[in-house]
């Protein structure tokens, strides 16, 4: 956790302004006739890294073999960063036994050094160098007639930064056995740049025509101060005669087996001188001659739609020093971008010349017509010996109002206008003075478990009650049918005793309502005004159709005698109560 | 009903009743929050605790995180969750500091928006809603037992479904909260043995902020439980926070 908070912290850092130097070599034990390669990766996102201050080295030969530049852009919460890195490659070749240290390389940026840690490098006897080179047999030929090797410089006063041209000359009027090999001299202070390609050429020396093999360095003094360029050596096998003897002794020649002889140069010395006072206040530091020129790539655009400004500082001088111009420009018009630069380096004639390009990516805020000011550079011309500034001439661009929604989509990834994260973090605190508190939980409280379980047992008790009370009424009715036969059949025994003591009033009456009751009784309906239509719809989907014909002459019969009596009226009655009786247990059946 | 009104009410303004000095204790905090000053401003904080407020717990958070403590920050964030589980700040943040905590299982999208979902609400708001549906649907019934309208008996039938699930929910979200713990690991560097002992080997690291669930406690250790990792194991009690 704490790893990755440390990280967001040095993320935090990067998103700064950040330079990281590193140094590394191929290996850490060497051979003493063999090389290391040393690289140097200068990296930070800021466009104009600064220039790396070379070490005193004193226990190896360090040559420079150029530097690579590469670019990075990432994304980084909707925020484009770039870095850029160099990475600087150096040759080293020991010179002695032992153990030794290559002291760190720096940087300083806005005041502050970065640096790389010292490298420990072992060098160890070589093995097979000896085999090669019998120690016996070494003769220096330091100023042979036939074969010797000369360094000069071109100035021996220089100022700082300004190119020296250092020329190696090996002149030989024999033959080699075997390709020479050239150690160069030791070169502290400068900063080293190989001129190829190598020249070779005939020149003519006290009368006697010698081939000349040429190499070309340029050097760019460091710091002010007397230097010596220290003696350059060239390992050659040549034949173990000379030229003259030849004719004399033919057969030498023949059974020769070479001479390994190494050659040595004079140390040279060179003056470098610091630059005049006083130095106008934006001197970039850059020596040498240069032109700038700034140029855009349209010059009618709209609000919000990108314009890249190229600036291109060219001339001879040391190239890979040239410091981003300052452009400056109002924040209100426009919108600067990280600027990107590219190197451009020719040798050709021996001299170092080129290009170095800076380009801008600039958003216009506002219509209308913006100028990009003049660019200044300024520099020290020492051919002239003079401070310089070259400025480039401004450029009016011509600004229409855009719309805003649309270029965001058409400038994509720069959308200057949109929502952009830059950093990420928590909201803030909550200020108001409201409070919502932890509320005592419901379903623990009492009096609304209640109230909730009330609920549903109301309804049960509702639906229960309603349910027996409806249960019961059907009881009623079932128990009232079962009872019916007995009843009408009790009834039509008493109407037999009222027959016989004569009360034929009263049994007429019986009569009539014993087989209604008995019909109302069965049927769940009430006992009164059951008249014979109701029987008969009530009776329909029941019984026989005949059966209901029956009953309803019953009823007609009793009418007839109830209201019409006669002598016989009681053997009728017998009779009619016998045929009641027939019909009621016949109903008793069906019903 | 009425009774059921009365008592909502009453239980809406519990929150209302503030005293002066708790809101100059907050105030007080605040301003030393401003200041950078986190720590002092947690112990200010932690003064009003004894009042559980949403406000407290997440002001809380938010200096332990710039106090650099991610898992104590956790911790005062889901406090403040539970109380108010859709406040937006709240769950920005805590997505936000969760993005820390280095997580080994892959966090399936669909299980996040089901949980979501689940801790939409908080008990009492699901609680009371439950109440209403039977309300509602105990209304319904009585109604349908002394009127046969189909329309009421259809409605009685998706309010009866309705509670159902409303019920399984609530019954669900109850059982968690009172017998499902959770804490957050508070420290930064935790490690959960086979068993409730020193000398045992440890199963398994956990990180800083990481929730987990404790089964049970035995003398000064907790038994936890990783469901998204299905692992179990014993850590001590101090490396936890329970929520």
């Amino acid at each position: 956790m704490k790893i990755i908070l440390l990280l967001i912290l040095l993320a935090n850092v990067i998103f700064g302004d950040d330079i990281s130097i590193t140094a590394s070599v191929d290996k850490d034990i060497v051979e003493i006739n063999d090389e290391i390669l040393l690289q140097v990766t200068v990296s930070g996102n800021t466009s104009s890294l600064p220039s790396l201050v070379l070490p005193e080295i004193s226990d190896f030969n360090i040559y420079s073999r150029g530097q690579s530049q590469s670019q990075n852009f990432s994304f980084v919460n909707g925020r484009i960063s770039s870095s850029v890195s160099i990475i600087y490659n150096y040759t080293l070749t020991p010179k002695g036994i032992g153990k030794f240290v290559i002291p760190s390389f720096s940087v300083e940026y806005k005041g502050k050094i970065y640096k790389t840690n010292p490298i420990n490098i072992e060098v160890v006897k070589s093995s097979t160098q000896q085999r090669q080179t019998k120690p016996s047999r070494i003769t220096k030929y330091t100023s042979n007639e036939d074969v010797f090797i000369t360094v000069t410089l071109n100035k021996d006063k220089v100022y700082v930064n300004e190119p020296v041209i250092m020329s190696f000359r090996l002149y030989t009027r024999i033959g080699f056995l075997r390709q020479p090999q050239y150690k160069p001299p030791e070169i502290t202070g400068f900063w080293i740049e190989d001129l190829p390609p190598q020249r070779n050429f005939k020149e003519i020396i006290n009368g006697k025509e010698y081939m000349v093999t040429e190499i070309k360095t340029a050097l760019f003094p460091l710091s002010p101060g007397e230097y010596t360029i220290g003696k350059a050596y060239v390992n050659c096998v040549i034949d173990d005669f000379s030229f003259d003897d030849f004719r004399d002794d033919f057969f030498k020649g023949i059974f020769s087996r070479g001479k390994n002889i190494t050659l040595e140069s004079k140390p040279v010395n060179i003056n470098v001188l610091p630059l005049p006072l006083p130095k106008p206040s934006d001197f970039s530091g850059a020596v040498g001659v240069f032109d700038i020129k700034a140029e855009v790539d349209k010059k009618e655009l709209k609000t919000n739609e990108p314009v890249t400004l190229t600036i291109t500082i060219s001339g001879s001088g040391n190239i890979k020093s040239i410091t981003e111009p300052v452009i400056s420009l109002s924040e209100n018009e426009f919108k600067k971008y990280e600027t990107v630069s590219s190197l451009n380096i020719n040798k050709d004639n021996y001299k170092v010349t080129g290009s170095k390009v800076f380009k801008t990516v600039l958003v216009p805020k506002k219509a209308g017509k913006l100028i990009i000011p003049s660019v200044k550079y300024s520099f020290f011309d020492y051919i002239e010996k003079k401070y310089k500034v070259s400025s480039s001439s401004p450029i009016e661009l011509l600004v229409k109002q855009g719309p805003k929604e649309e270029t965001l989509i058409s400038v994509g990834t720069l959308s200057p206008e949109g929502v952009k994260i830059l950093g990420k973090d928590i909201r803030y605190i909550k200020q108001k003075n409201k409070f919502t508190f932890e509320k005592p939980l419901l379903y623990k409280n009492f009096i609304f478990v209640v109230i909730n379980l009330s609920l549903p047992i109301g309804l049960l008790i509702t639906w229960q009650v309603i349910s027996y009370n409806k249960r019961r009424k059907k009881d009623e009715r079932s128990l009232r049918a079962s009872k019916a036969y007995s009843k009408a059949i009790k009834k039509l025994k008493n109407i037999y005793k009222l027959i016989n003591t004569n009360k034929l009033d009263e049994s007429y009456a019986t009569l009539e309502n014993v087989l209604t009751e008995y019909i109302a009784d069965k049927l769940g309906k009430g006992q009164h005004g059951l008249t014979k239509e109701e029987i008969r719809q009530s009776l329909l989907n029941k019984v026989e159709e005949s059966l209901i014909n029956d009953i309803n002459s019953l009823i007609e019969q009793i009418h007839f005698i109830r209201f019409a009596p006669s002598n016989d009226t009681q053997t009728n009655l017998e009779k009619l109560i016998k045929s009641i009786q027939e019909t009621i247990s016949k109903l008793e059946k069906v019903l | 009903m009425k009774k059921i009104l009365v008592f909502l009410i009453l239980f809406n303004t519990f929150g209302f009743s503030q005293n002066q000095s708790f809101i100059e204790k907050f105030i007080e905090a605040n301003k030393l929050y401003e200041q950078q000053k986190y720590s002092e401003a947690i112990n200010v904080y932690k003064e009003l605790l004894s009042t559980k407020s949403m406000e407290v717990y997440y002001n809380i958070g938010n200096a332990y995180f710039k106090d650099k403590k991610i898992g104590y920050a956790i911790l005062y964030y889901e406090k403040a969750l539970k109380i108010s589980p859709r406040d937006p700040d709240i769950n920005y943040n805590l997505d936000y500091v969760r993005s820390f905590v280095k997580e080994t299982a892959v966090q399936d999208t669909v299980g996040k928006f089901l949980n979501q979902m689940y801790n939409f609400v908080t008990l009492n708001e699901l609680v009371l809603f439950t109440s209403i549906i039977l309300l509602v649907l105990t209304g319904l019934l009585f109604f349908y037992l002394f009127k046969k309208v189909e329309l009421v008996y259809w409605l009685s039938i998706g309010f009866g479904i309705l509670f159902f699930v409303l019920l399984i929910w609530t019954c669900s979200r109850i059982y968690q909260n009172e017998d499902v713990i959770y804490a957050i690991v508070v420290e930064s560097l935790a490690e959960a043995k086979s068993a409730p002992q020193d000398d045992y080997t440890t199963s398994f690291t956990i990180p800083e902020g990481k929730k987990v669930q404790i089964l049970q406690t035995r003398d000064g250790w907790y038994e936890i439980f990783l469901k998204s990792e299905n692992l179990k194991g014993w850590v001590k009690k101090e490396v936890l926070e329970i929520i």
